[in-house]
C-alpha cells in the first residue's frame, strides 16, 4: 500500500497521511509541500519505503544532504510506476 | 496612506498564498505605499535561497522576492519560524531582515492595515 502525503509537517492533514501510513505499514510518497517531510529528523522510526518528488525538493531548494538518508527520489515517471505497481493507493493528504 | 503590514504563514508552492503575497506587497509599493511583508511559521520558507524551479513551469518565488526587495519592500522573517524550519541566517535570501516577535508586533502596531496570507 503506498500513501501520497502533499501537505507540509506544519499541518495536520500531513499529519495524519503519515500516521496512516506508519499505522498501516504502508510505503509513503511525498509531493508539493509534502517534500518538507523528507528533511532530516521528520520521519523518526518510521520503517517503510518513503519517495520524494524530485522536481518539488529542487523548487523548494532543499539540498539533497537537507534529506534524510534512506530516503529515494523519484521523478514524475517513477511517480506514475509507483501509484500503477501498488495494489493500493491512498492520498493525497 | 501609512504602512501596511502583510503577514505570510504559508511555504511557496502549495498554494497561492506566498505567491499573491508577493504580487500584492510589489503592487502595493509600485503605488508608492509603505509594504513590511513579515514571514512566519512555514511563510518564511518563502526567503530560502536556492530555489529551482527549472523544468516545472512555476513562477520563482526567489526571485520574485528579490524583486520586490529592490522595488522597495521591506521584508522580515520571524527568527524562531526560520528556526522550526531547519534553516540558518545563510540559507535566507539577503535583504530579507530577521527579527524576533516583539519587533514582529511593534510593525504590526505601527501597520494602519494588516493583511494575512
Amino acid at each position: 500500500m503506498l500513501v501520497i502525503v502533499k501537505n507540509s509537517p506544519g499541518t495536520s492533514d500531513g499529519k495524519r497521511g503519515v500516521k496512516l501510513a506508519r499505522d498501516m505499514a504502508a510505503d509513503l510518497c511525498f509531493v508539493q509541500n509534502g517534500v518538507y517531510f523528507g528533511q532530516r529528523e521528520r520521519l523518526e522510526g518510521f520503517c517503510g519505503s518513503a519517495y520524494i518528488l524530485d522536481e518539488d525538493v529542487r523548487l523548494r531548494g532543499i539540498r539533497g544532504e537537507d534529506i534524510e538518508k534512506g530516503i529515494k527520489t523519484i521523478d514524475y515517471d517513477g511517480l506514475v510506476d509507483l501509484m500503477a505497481n501498488e495494489d493500493k493507493v491512498i492520498g493525497i493528504f | 496612506m501609512g504602512t501596511i503590514a502583510m503577514i505570510l504563514r504559508r511555504s511557496p508552492y502549495g498554494d497561492i498564498n506566498a505567491a499573491e503575497a508577493v504580487r500584492h506587497a510589489m503592487g502595493g509599493v509600485a503605488d508608492e505605499l509603505s509594504i513590511d511583508l513579515i514571514l512566519v511559521d512555514s511563510g518564511v520558507l518563502l526567503a530560502k535561497k536556492g530555489q529551482d524551479d527549472s523544468g516545472t513551469g512555476y513562477t520563482n518565488l526567489e526571485s520574485a522576492l528579490k524583486d520586490s526587495i529592490d522595488m522597495g519592500v521591506e521584508v522580515y522573517a520571524d527568527k524562531l519560524s526560520v528556526r522550526e524550519q531547519d534553516m540558518e541566517t545563510a540559507d535566507i535570501v539577503d535583504g530579507v531582515k530577521i527579527v524576533n516577535g516583539a519587533e514582529i508586533a511593534e510593525l504590526i502596531k505601527e501597520a494602519k492595515t494588516t493583511m494575512i496570507f
